[in-house]
């Protein structure tokens, strides 16, 4: 089964039709959506209707809970006083944009889903403002897998897409006795497990302004990157036109994404 | 050329780094130039410079005692000359830049070197 993945599209109408045509021209038999349909673009109404009308199964993201139940991240939101600033503008333009119905569609939304043995969330597991950047330790990379108790764990909130695979997992255990006798060593080994980012449909950060997303076959278990092109100057022209600020446009033009994010891969966040 | 007196101004680095790149890469209009004399919150004074041709930016820390306390009184200024510069985005983004008295003292009161 061929299953579409995608993420992070922030109110980019432009960005996901363009995206859902080319989830048509692979033959993706499902589309799973990992959340962050609206924040900082133009059209936040509009992306959650789609989403809402293809029935796509979706998970909440930082900035649907956001809308939801209003701003209280850690600093791990936001890395500067620009793009502090820069975020509470596009929050407060979305919570005024946005109709009562998509409020609480986003309030609805799960925070993982599971299909078979793939997991869906964010951010990850535990926090939707959590980032599992492809640098993240390798043991806190494969304990957010194995907390889910499914073998891959598909994400975005980065804006980045990667697929990074932890195959050799394994723990080494010590006990020691009340006693003070020492247990032998006991190690523990996990299968092979997968995280697969999704990169992000309407807010890029790969320097280029193109949507990504991920086709993932459960049959073979390959993943394959998708960069789709679209009419991102439609996007551009909106995001002005609406009265949000123009350097998101810009931005959006440059691949830079309209805020920049943590780049501390250790960051744990303390929401 | 556009002149932005930033006298007693003191930026966030972070902010500023995110701001330079914009600037000279003309996110606020086609930048031919760009000189900065900034303080930051480390107390220093630091001069930026772009030029377009060269198509680099250079950054040199001004040698002046570091101001731990209030605000600084040495020069701090910008100015480009260029095309189409739009001065109110440019002036809006210096001041979401900018550190508020209590965010500054907070950083003031740390001990050196935690801030």
């Amino acid at each position: 089964m061929k299953l579409a993945v995608l993420s992070c599209i922030h109110g980019n109408y432009e960005a996901l039709n363009a995206v859902l045509s080319d989830i048509d021209q692979q033959n993706a038999d499902r589309i799973f959506c990992l959340g962050d349909l609206v924040g900082y673009g133009p059209h936040p109404n509009a992306v959650v209707e789609m989403i809402r009308s293809l029935d796509i199964p979706t998970v909440q993201g930082c900035w649907d809970e956001d809308i939801v139940e209003g701003l209280n991240a850690c600093e791990c939101s936001y890395p500067s006083l620009l793009g502090e600033v820069r975020g509470k503008l596009a929050h407060e333009w979305t919570d005024k944009e946005i109709y009562p119905e998509t409020r609480e569609f986003l309030a609805n939304l799960p925070i993982t889903m599971r299909h078979d043995n793939l997991c869906f969330v964010h951010g990850s597991p535990y926090n939707q403002h959590e980032y599992l950047m492809p640098e993240v330790a390798a043991f806190t990379a494969l304990e957010r897998v194995i907390s889910t108790g499914a073998d891959v764990l598909f994400c975005g909130h980065t804006h980045i897409p990667y697929v990074r695979t932890l195959d050799s997992g394994s723990l080494n255990i010590s006990l020691k006795s009340s006693d003070n006798k020492t247990q032998p060593l006991k190690e523990f080994r996990s299968p092979l497990k997968q995280i697969i980012n999704a990169g992000s449909v309407g807010e890029p950060r790969h320097g280029r302004p193109n949507a990504t997303y991920v086709i993932y076959d459960t049959d073979t278990q390959l993943t394959m990157l998708r960069e789709v092109e679209y009419d991102y100057k439609k996007t551009c022209a909106a995001i002005v036109e609406k009265g949000l600020p123009k350097i998101f446009a810009w931005r959006l033009g440059q691949g830079l994404e309209y805020a920049e994010r943590a780049e501390d891969p250790s960051h744990i966040c303390e929401r | 050329m556009l002149q932005i007196d930033l006298f007693q101004t003191v930026l966030d680095p972070a902010s500023l780094d995110i701001f330079w790149m914009e600037l000279t890469s003309g996110a606020y209009g086609e930048v031919d130039r760009a000189e900065g004399l900034f303080n930051l919150v480390n107390g220093q004074g630091y001069g930026f410079q772009f030029i377009a041709a060269e198509q680099k930016s250079e950054y040199i820390e001004i040698e002046d005692e570091p101001c731990l306390v209030g605000r600084p009184d040495r020069p701090s200024v910008l100015q480009i000359s260029g095309q189409d510069l739009d001065l109110d985005s440019i002036e809006a983004t210096i001041v979401a830049c900018s550190l508020p008295d209590n965010i500054l003292e907070y950083h003031q009161s740390q001990p050196l070197g935690n801030s």
